[in-house]
């Protein structure tokens, strides 16, 4: 008999027997399955697309749960399905601990490798991603979603596994999980709410998770993980405390989604202070973490505002979309999503449109605009080929920009 | 209070003891006492045996009439955890787990039957000497021979020490020559508790068992000694095979 052995605490046994059952058998062959596809998911998804911060790369992790769900309620039936095939939980319910026992290690096992799974996907994911930008608390409620989703997929799986027995059952549920993910992600109106995933959103910096939303989503795949354990354990002692907790994770989380909007960002808290520029009565706010283009974003505000001279008189507030409630009488400012050079300048003229016009042809007037602007000075602001307006008289010009602004709204 | 109650001189009392899948009577109240330490339970398939299994081992209830045994009656649901601690079982269709090693099966099952954490290698060590497993303890399951794996589910079944164990068709899928291992391996245990063995094969039940039941359709044919059972005194090598299948057929009819 080994001195370990006879000083092992309970909770030890408990670790050892999991980390045994993890290693072996079902539990290994369905989690090395997960664990891998995850780290292919991680290693092949486009990360180049996305902007700097946490926000996308964790998006990114949400979204892979349209494979690791399926793998995961997969795994737990297929794991617990294989003790109630071979008469394990039969024999266990002759033992002091019961099957409740049993299937907790093996349902333990199959946690660990899906755990070992999100994690090692989101790791990869954040490696391979520019992490330079925001993180905020609703931005970790999108891996916590992940978790909850996987959790509650291994338990329901584990849940129904016990109690089906053809081998039939996992493939069944994983491809039900499957569709599920799929049909809702495309589904019509608020339908949309009960898709967990939210595939194509690029965080920009001033953009967080709808916490409203990914956090009711949350809450319900919390209240599935807690009912599919008191089915899969049958503790009565606690199985109503179980459905109790359940049904208020489930009542809060469906208050939450009632409450949410269907779009699945909102703005972040505007910060107490912003990062403020000024030059040629034009001030220029942006986020604290939007700094690094404060200067080029006015340069080319400003550049754009003297070649409007003297027929547009540009000037006043700018700000990048979030600070509103800083900045109340300016006029949103774009920060362009990537940072390529003529970038600025594009954004800074439709910024200065928005400020001299409003209605609904802002558009085609931040168009005409920019071919006027390229024909009076050096700058490329757009393709337009609108050149012979500058070899006509000043007097002309002033009609025709005043002709130009009639078209629209007066702000 | 009961007959099965009162009992302390029987290793085994059953009254009336029934048992229905939905409408199919398994079992129709048995009655039986038992003294020695080995029981053999004999009869057909579907005679009922391994539902009568089940009610030794705590896996179902009777649904009518009662037992006693090791200590434990089975309407005394608050001591089944008590009575599950002490109780070794060898079921028919249990698959072991093959990933696992000798030594983490024995723990694994060391702990589901709440054998105290600081004598489970003890426990497992002394299970697998009594097979003479030791020197596989650190082997896969799946790399085990069939009369490996069989030994291995009855190092199991006593690696609680316990005071009943109960066999359900152990020595099925074995050769002859794994079957007479096997029933040496049980011998060196039937002395420390009571051994309820269910079989088909009479020559398992001669070489092990000191006491039969023969069940068929669900009812009793004989309860007794294997003296009696045989209708002479055993040998000095036990009762033989040929004795015991011959009492056998007289109650069950060989069409069956």
């Amino acid at each position: 008999m080994t001195v370990a052995g006879q000083q092992m605490s309970r909770s030890s046994w408990w670790f050892r027997l999991g980390i045994t059952d993890a290693t072996s058998g079902t539990p290994l062959a369905t989690g090395i399955v997960s664990f891998l596809a995850a780290l292919t998911i991680g290693s092949l998804a486009g990360t180049n697309i996305m902007l700097p911060g946490w926000a996308d790369p964790f998006n990114l992790g949400l979204t892979a749960v349209l494979f690791q769900a399926p793998l995961a309620i997969g795994s737990g039936a297929t794991a617990a399905g294989w003790l109630l095939r071979h008469d394990v939980l039969t024999f266990a319910d002759t033992t002091p601990r019961g099957r409740r026992a049993a299937l907790t290690i093996t349902t333990a096992s199959v946690l660990l490798w899906q755990a070992a799974a999100v994690a090692g996907l989101l790791a990869v994911v954040l490696l391979r991603s520019d992490l330079a930008g925001p993180l905020t608390p609703a931005m970790l409620l999108l891996p916590a979603l992940d978790v909850a989703l996987v959790v509650a997929m291994v338990l329901v799986g584990s849940a129904v596994g016990s109690h089906v027995k053809t081998v039939f059952g996992a493939p069944v549920l994983a491809v039900g999980v499957f569709v599920w993910l799929y049909a809702s992600a495309y589904a019509p109106g608020r339908w949309k709410l009960l898709s967990p995933t939210y595939s194509e959103i690029f965080y920009q910096n001033y953009f967080e998770p709808n916490h409203a939303l990914v956090g009711g989503q949350a809450l319900i795949a919390t209240a599935v993980a807690i009912s599919a354990a008191a089915v899969l354990f049958r503790r009565t002692a606690y199985r109503w405390v179980a459905v109790g907790v359940a049904f208020g994770l489930t009542v809060a989380g469906g208050a939450s989604l009632s409450v949410a909007s269907i779009d699945p960002v909102q703005y972040r808290s505007p910060p107490a202070q912003a990062a403020c520029a000024t030059r040629d009565r034009i001030t220029l706010c942006v986020w604290p973490d939007s700094s690094d283009v404060l200067q080029p974003s006015l340069d080319a505000l400003v550049s754009v505002a003297r070649s409007a001279r003297p027929y547009i008189a540009i000037s006043g507030s700018f700000f990048q979309p979030g600070l509103q409630s800083l900045m109340p009488r300016g006029t949103v400012y774009n920060v362009p999503a990537t940072r390529q050079e003529g970038g600025f300048d594009f954004v800074a003229l439709r910024a200065a449109v928005d400020s001299v016009v409003c209605g609904k042809g802002r558009s085609r007037a931040a168009s005409e605009f920019a071919g006027w602007l390229s024909a009076r000075s050096s700058a490329s602001y757009y393709s337009a080929s609108s050149g012979r307006v500058s070899h006509l008289p000043r007097a002309k010009q002033q009609y025709r920009v005043n002709q130009w602004k009639s078209q629209f709204g007066r702000c | 209070m009961t007959e099965v109650s009162r009992s302390t001189q029987h290793t085994l009392l059953m009254s009336g003891v029934s048992f229905r899948y939905g409408k199919v009577k398994a079992l129709d109240e048995i009655t039986a006492r038992f003294h020695s330490n080995a029981v053999a339970v004999l009869g057909p398939n579907g005679a009922g045996k391994s539902t009568l299994l089940r009610l030794l081992m705590s896996a179902a209830r009777p649904d009518a009439g009662s037992f006693a045994v090791a200590g434990w009656h089975s309407d005394d649901r608050a001591g089944v955890s008590v009575f599950r601690q002490r109780l070794g079982v060898m079921p028919q269709g249990m698959r072991l787990f093959g990933g696992y090693t000798c030594r983490e099966f024995l723990r694994y099952v060391a702990w589901l039957r709440e054998v105290p954490s600081a004598q489970v290698e003890h426990a497992a060590t002394r299970a697998l000497e009594v097979v003479d497993l030791v020197d596989r303890a650190d082997e896969r399951v799946k790399r085990l021979s069939g009369g490996m794996r069989q030994r291995l589910g009855l190092a199991q079944a006593i690696v609680n020490n316990p005071r009943l164990l109960v066999l359900d068709e152990p020595t099925v899928g074995l050769d002859p020559g794994q079957r007479a291992d096997f029933r040496r391996y049980l011998a060196r245990v039937k002395d420390e508790c009571l051994v309820v063995l269910a079989t088909h094969l009479v020559d398992d039940a001669a070489a092990v068992s000191d006491e039969v039941l023969v069940l068929d359709e669900g009812s009793t044919r004989f309860v007794g000694s294997m003296r009696d059972f045989v209708g002479h005194p055993a040998g000095e090598a036990g009762f033989s095979s040929a004795d015991v299948e011959t009492a056998y057929l007289t109650l069950v009819r060989p069409s069956q």
